[in-house]
């Protein structure tokens, strides 16, 4: 072989090279004193810089880097509604069984397509999330955690868990498309059924601000006023369970005995 | 506060620190900075999570985002930067016995003032491949070039590093 390149010396002394091509290497460079002096040049460098700089592997990482990666707040999504929420929530005083009754009409209006194109000031939102790797994800994800459909291009991040007035199993979550430049977010409840599929019941797509004049049949909410809390205060049967709760329930398959008697 | 439904990104992140804080400090040569561009670099991440693409190297992101803010300034402060010439590295007076670490000490810090004399191309493909360790594909991928050049960077910037610190 002829005298190796200063690169493939470079990669010899890294490792990497393949087997074959390493062992040529290292019989050029037997009897090949400049080679070899090129060779502890590559070797020495790479020893000093990773001595050089090694300290931060060694010390308590500083409290303030810790607190801004767990206390740094989330991009602000401001969730309006659209017009058919505002029918909803315009009825403060509705029944707990009426309430309940919209949430079935509403859960048949998005599976036939209603509430992805009806409603007004609909922008663009994710998909609804459904099948198998949704069902999956809910029942194995714990909430605050995130997993992806549709080849990593939708993001879901259950939000909480919770039994439902019929004790059901329901939980929150939002969902996101990562794909294509404009955000598209939407939030909503998928409740389990007795074979552990999971159905969404409520989805809430978020609608990009609009100049209000434009759109002066639509309710604009109070500051602050979330839809999906008017939602979960009525489907909701008591408090949200806890992360012990909700990961016996994912190791037991959420056999409701495992948790609540 | 709305830091729901990220924690899995957020744990991520914070085991990368020793990492992170290793890369910064050999971009910078300089402790206090390389916490600040870590802190820097963290707050972009969290605020612009949606555009990392799940699947994809989170340390590969990080180090692209920490790289970039690092250049940005180094931009800015190019005119003001006053560099240690080497010959000012003495070694102070020692007693036999901690000859040893005092000289290992001393060559330590001209590593690190060597550093600061290379360009900044130059120390970003020797801070990701011989103080991370990453691969030359993970550092092609990571700077967005190709493994060749790559491989040219590197080769040369390690024969000038040597150069500097034997010279």
């Amino acid at each position: 072989m002829k005298t190796p390149s200063d690169e493939q010396i470079m990669a010899w002394v890294d490792g990497e090279l393949p087997e074959d091509e390493a062992l040529e290497i290292e019989q050029a460079l037997e009897g090949d004193r400049e080679a070899q002096q090129k060779a502890e040049i590559f070797r020495r460098s790479t020893a000093v810089l990773k001595a050089a700089f090694d300290d931060p592997l060694h010390e308590q990482v500083p409290e303030k880097l810790i607190r801004t990666i767990r206390e740094h707040p989330a991009p602000r999504r401001a969730v309006r509604k659209s017009g058919f929420w505002a029918a909803f929530l315009r009825f403060p005083s509705l029944s707990p069984a009426l309430a309940f009754a919209m949430a079935i009409v509403l859960c048949a209006g998005i599976l036939t397509g209603y509430l992805l194109f009806g409603p007004s000031g609909s922008g663009p939102f994710p998909v609804l999330p459904a099948g198998v790797p949704f069902s999956r994800g809910l029942e194995k994800t714990p909430s605050g955690n995130s997993f992806y459909m549709a080849g990593g291009n939708l993001k879901v991040t259950p939000v909480l868990s919770f039994r439902d007035n019929a004790r059901r199993y329901c939980r929150q979550y939002e969902v996101e498309n990562l794909h294509g430049g404009e955000r598209q977010w939407a939030q909503g409840v998928a409740c389990r059924d007795r074979q552990g599929r999971w159905h969404t019941r409520v989805y809430i797509p978020w609608v990009p601000e609009q100049p209000a004049s434009q759109n002066a049949d639509s309710y604009v909410p109070a500051a602050g006023e979330d839809p999906m809390e008017s939602v979960l205060d009525r489907m909701m049967a008591g408090p949200p369970l806890t992360a012990e709760q909700e990961s016996a329930l994912m190791r037991s398959g959420w056999k409701p005995k495992a948790v609540i008697p | 506060m709305d830091t729901e439904g990220s924690g899995d990104f957020r744990d991520q992140m914070a085991a990368m620190l020793p990492r992170l804080r290793r890369f910064a400090y050999s971009l910078t040569t300089d402790r206090a900075k390389a916490d600040d561009l870590v802190q820097a670099a963290c707050e972009r991440a969290l605020s612009r999570e949606h555009q990392w693409r799940p699947g994809t190297r989170l340390d590969s992101w990080m180090f692209r985002i920490i790289y970039t803010l690092w250049i940005d300034e180094a931009r800015a402060m190019r005119n003001r930067k006053v560099h240690l010439p080497l010959e000012e590295v003495r070694l102070p007076t020692s007693k036999n016995g901690k000859e040893q670490r005092i000289e290992a000490r001393l060559m330590l810090s001209k590593v690190v003032q060597a550093m600061e004399k290379l360009s900044p191309k130059d120390r970003l493909v020797l801070s990701l491949v011989c103080v991370d360790g990453l691969s030359y594909k993970d550092a092609a991928n990571t700077l967005n070039v190709p493994l060749g050049t790559v491989m040219s960077r590197l080769s040369r910037a390690r024969k000038r590093l040597y150069a500097m610190v034997n010279g």
